[in-house]
């Protein structure tokens, strides 16, 4: 079977195979022809959509208009709900993850996630980075866990306030605080692709601020890929943006284009504020 | 100032309302009051050394001894093993039902759980002397009457509970928690064990401690099958040894025993400990699972040093166990076979390191749905027992007419009748104190110390052994009033007894009715009262009568409260006044059981009816709360 050459006998990671000629135009994750119900209701319509390595890739839209359940699908997350039902692929490096469903727990290590409302597990700091490492059994001769938990708190821009109190429960920081733990707990398990729903909307514009800040720093290493329903944002921080509407991908293009000339009536009047 | 007319009235209704939340402390005190009060003599015949150490229990010697250990011992005994029976199976079906049935078995299973939890321990205790002692004395070539029997039956007994509490505290954990582990790639079991698990585990400590509450509690079972013989078993030696525990002796022994002798002291002496020992569970249990609760929303600061000390408690404790276990199954099953087990119990947990994490999920959830199956499998087999042997017994006949020949033949009307007048009178006694008590703890009482202290009385008047009720309705009603083994006595112990359900029950719709509902009243000029009268009450009135109803199949299948206050084996006539004695379901099956070993068919046909009656009452109510659940959320 073709998951058995996935599966999680060996202790560390194997890097899902990667296909030439997608290293070539850059390319890490395709989505063709991609169709989603929730029982009868039609969610995503054909969706058509390439997302460049170290690049970020924002996705606007109404709200209502299937922008997260698009994100969603890219680490099979809707597969958590019973009435879905999907078709056509979506290319990891040039492999369709719908085909390895044995192995979704693989997939979502590559493919991590930080989601609209933070959520930390309730346990210590410490414990929330710790988890993924310790369920995909990450144990790396190199780096002991405690300084590996220190450098993805660094990456956060965390280390400087929690480092005296990494024992504590990690609902006594703060919301903005805390999506930036989320974002550490995604980052540790070392993903190529960090797919975010809405990240900043249950934020206070000073942690907006920061996780933006946080986002661009992240382009360097990983492939971001963003949902927000403010475009002031997308505007901000992304290089490729991705406008929905009703379930359909109405236009896609780099973000200074969509900006600036979107070739779409719809795309310039949503981004005009005429509807939305 | 003058207060109004209107204003005054307001106070009176407050000073009613009042006064019955006041009740249910009153009655908790009133009993601590009594069994101190009648325990006390004993301090003249016997020293509290040898009350507490003493070995040998021979009421009937001149003078009696009274040396309570082996009772105690026995009663610990029970408890944990009966845990040891219940807390893994509840536990595995508990995440069975809640994460891993398919969803049309889930909500079958979560009600039938719901509705087991009802069956009176009679019947369990019935089915034991029927089934389970047979089948030790034939399995194991014993006796039968034994401390393994006990506790497996406890356990059973337990387990509903258990269930469904864990069952609820696991699936109250948020949505958002799942998806985050399942998000950085968790497997289903790793989400369950290490997330789920972790975060609910203050509802799975209160799980534990209202089962071992249950467990320590349980009268009818206990005496039915534990063999009350008061021997120590020394640590582990013998599964098969008889045991006796204080509920049992209490319900044994308080018939027996002259009124004003040492034996009667000694006795209030053992209710009194187990009061209190009860009261100690309610109370840490309260305590922990608030403490772990706090601790989730991170509201302590964890101190590293604490923590140190906690982790090496927890792994001395963990060891300790572990080597009882080793210990057990070395006396009891030869010591090769405890170190094969140690062996491979090392080898399995070295292979978890290794084998593959779908390996690992496989092998957790085929475990725990096994030992849901288990559940399923002894509960199902008792309610097909007795249905199955008592259904050809229940005929028109058998339920029409009175019983012939000391209760031995002939029908149980008489029977039926006087369950329903017991529990019609707990009804008037207990209903309008209660709903009085949860209107002025919902709507009148602010958060200051007299509503903490009578939340408090209530938690423990939950807590408390029904036999402890028994005992307090025969001393004061029967006894110091004169009303002799009566209906009425009868009526005002159940009524104490299902008083804290009703209160919780309402206080609880109260509390779903939105206070929108409230405000629209008062903004038109409506008194407080007039607001709860004609707005509050009327909306919470499905969940009220939720809480009526199982009070209706409690009060109908509990028997030791009702064992020494109001029944009689056989009358064929049923009672004219409220002070004679009636005759009762739940004590019919204990009499048959215990005074006519050949009347097996027709204690079958008893128990079979009272099963449907508290079923059907049960299911009432589970249907209305699904009902009305689902017409509020529309």
């Amino acid at each position: 079977m073709k998951q058995e050459s996935l599966d999680f006998k060996v202790k560390n990671h194997v890097p899902i195979a990667c296909d030439t000629t997608v290293q070539k135009n850059g390319e890490i994750l395709k989505v063709e022809n991609l169709n989603l119900w929730f029982g009868d209701h039609h969610v995503l319509k054909n969706i058509n959509l390439s997302i460049k390595k170290n690049a970020i890739t924002a996705v606007i839209g109404p709200s209502g208009c299937g922008k997260s359940t698009l994100l969603r699908s890219l680490n099979l997350m809707n597969g958590l709900y019973d009435n879905c039902k999907i078709t056509g692929k979506v290319l990891f490096k040039g492999n369709n993850i719908f085909d390895a469903f044995g192995d979704v727990y693989n997939i979502r290590k590559c493919i991590g996630m930080v989601f609209q409302k933070p959520n930390p597990f309730p346990k210590t700091i410490y414990d929330n980075i710790a988890y993924g490492p310790n369920i995909h059994r990450m144990h790396d001769k190199s780096e002991s866990m405690d300084s590996m938990v220190e450098r993805i708190l660094k990456s956060v821009a965390l280390w400087e306030e929690v480092k005296d109190r990494l024992k504590n429960s990690a609902m006594t920081l703060s919301g903005g605080q805390q999506q930036r733990l989320c974002i550490g707990r995604a980052l540790a398990i070392q993903p190529e692709v960090i797919l975010m729903d809405e990240p900043c909307s249950a934020l206070d514009p000073v942690a907006t601020t920061k996780i933006e800040d946080l986002i661009s720093t992240l382009k360097k290493d990983y492939t971001v890929v963003i949902v927000t329903h403010n475009m002031q944002q997308a505007a901000r921080v992304s290089d490729y943006t991705a406008f929905m509407y009703l379930g359909e991908l109405i236009e896609f293009g780099e973000t200074r284009q969509i900006f600036e000339a979107p070739k779409n009536r719809m795309t310039e009047n949503y981004i005009t504020g005429r509807f939305g | 100032m003058r207060l109004k007319r209107s204003d005054k009235k307001e106070l009176v209704k407050q000073a009613v309302l009042l006064a019955a939340a006041f009740f249910a402390i009153a009655v908790v005190f009133l009993i601590i009051g009594f069994l101190i009060r009648q325990a006390f003599p004993l301090y003249q015949s016997v020293s509290m050394a040898d009350f507490f150490f003493g070995t040998v229990w021979q009421p009937n010697d001149d003078p009696g001894r009274f040396g309570a250990a082996p009772i105690i011992i026995g009663t610990i005994y029970v408890t944990l093993g009966a845990m040891v029976i219940a807390l893994p199976l509840g536990l595995g079906c508990a995440i069975f039902i809640a994460f891993i049935a398919p969803k049309k078995i889930r909500v079958f299973m979560k009600s039938t759980v719901e509705l087991l939890a009802g069956v009176p321990s009679v019947i369990f205790g019935f089915f034991g002397l029927q089934i389970i002692l047979p089948w030790i004395r034939t399995t194991f070539d014993t006796p039968g009457p034994s401390w393994f029997a006990a506790s497996f039956l406890v356990g059973i007994i337990s387990l509903p509970t258990v269930v469904s509490v864990t069952e609820d505290a696991l699936t109250a954990v948020s949505r958002d928690l799942w998806e985050a582990s399942m998000g950085v790639g968790a497997t289903k079991w790793e989400t369950i064990s290490k997330v789920i698990i972790p975060s609910s585990i203050s509802g799975i400590s209160a799980a534990v401690m209202l089962g071992v509450g249950r467990a320590m509690g349980e009268t009818m079972a206990v005496m039915m099958v534990a063999g009350n013989s008061k021997n120590i078993p020394f640590a582990f030696l013998d599964l098969f040894r008889p045991i006796s525990t204080i509920t049992g002796t209490l319900g044994l022994e308080i018939g027996e025993a002259a009124l004003g002798s040492a034996h009667m002291y000694a006795l209030y002496g053992l209710a009194l400990l187990l009061l209190v020992i009860s009261l100690v569970v309610n109370t840490t249990s309260n305590y922990i699972t608030s403490r772990l609760k706090k601790r989730m929303q991170g509201e302590f600061i964890i101190n590293k040093r604490g923590e140190k000390v906690r982790k090496v408690i927890t792994r001395t404790l963990v060891i300790l166990v572990l080597f009882f276990i080793l210990d057990f199954i070395a006396v009891n099953a030869g010591i090769l076979v405890a170190v094969l087990i140690s062996i491979s119990g090392f080898g399995i947990w070295l292979l978890t390191r290794f084998l593959s994490r779908r390996v690992i999920q496989h092998t957790a959830f085929t475990i725990i749905s096994l030992a849901a199956l288990c559940v399923l499998f002894v509960l199902g087999y008792i309610l097909y027992d007795i249905i199955s042997k008592g259904a050809p017994v229940a005929t028109f006949q058998f339920i029409s007419t009175g019983p012939i020949n000391g209760g031995r033949e002939g029908g149980v009307f008489p029977a039926i009748i006087g369950t329903l007048y017991l529990v019609l009178g707990a009804l008037i006694f207990a209903v309008p104190i209660g709903i009085c008590a949860a209107i002025y703890l919902n709507e009148y009482a602010r958060d200051n110390l007299i509503k903490k202290i009578i939340r408090i009385g209530i938690d423990n008047l939950n807590g408390m052994p029904s036999i402890i009720f028994g005992l307090f309705g025969y001393t004061l009603l029967v006894i110091t009033l004169g009303f002799g083994r009566s209906m009425i006595a009868g009526q005002i112990t159940l009524s104490l007894m299902i008083l804290p359900t009703i209160i919780r029950t309402t206080e609880e719709s109260l509390k779903t009715v939105p206070k929108s509902l409230r405000e629209a009243s008062l903004a038109l000029g409506a008194t407080k009262w007039q607001t709860i009268q004609k707005v509050v009450l009327p909306a919470s009135v499905p969940g009220t009568m939720t809480g009526i109803i199982i009070s209706i199949g409690r009060a109908a299948g509990e028997t030791a409260p009702i064992l020494f206050t109001a029944c009689v084996i056989s009358s064929r006539f049923l009672p004219d006044s409220v002070f004679d004695p009636v005759m009762a379901l739940p004590f019919q099956i204990y009499v048959l059981t215990r005074e006519f070993p050949n009347a097996v068919t027709q204690a079958y046909g008893v128990a079979f009816v009272l099963l449907v009656f508290v079923l059907v009452m049960y299911s009432i109510a589970i249907i209305t709360r699904t009902y009305y659940r689902n017409k509020i959320k529309l």
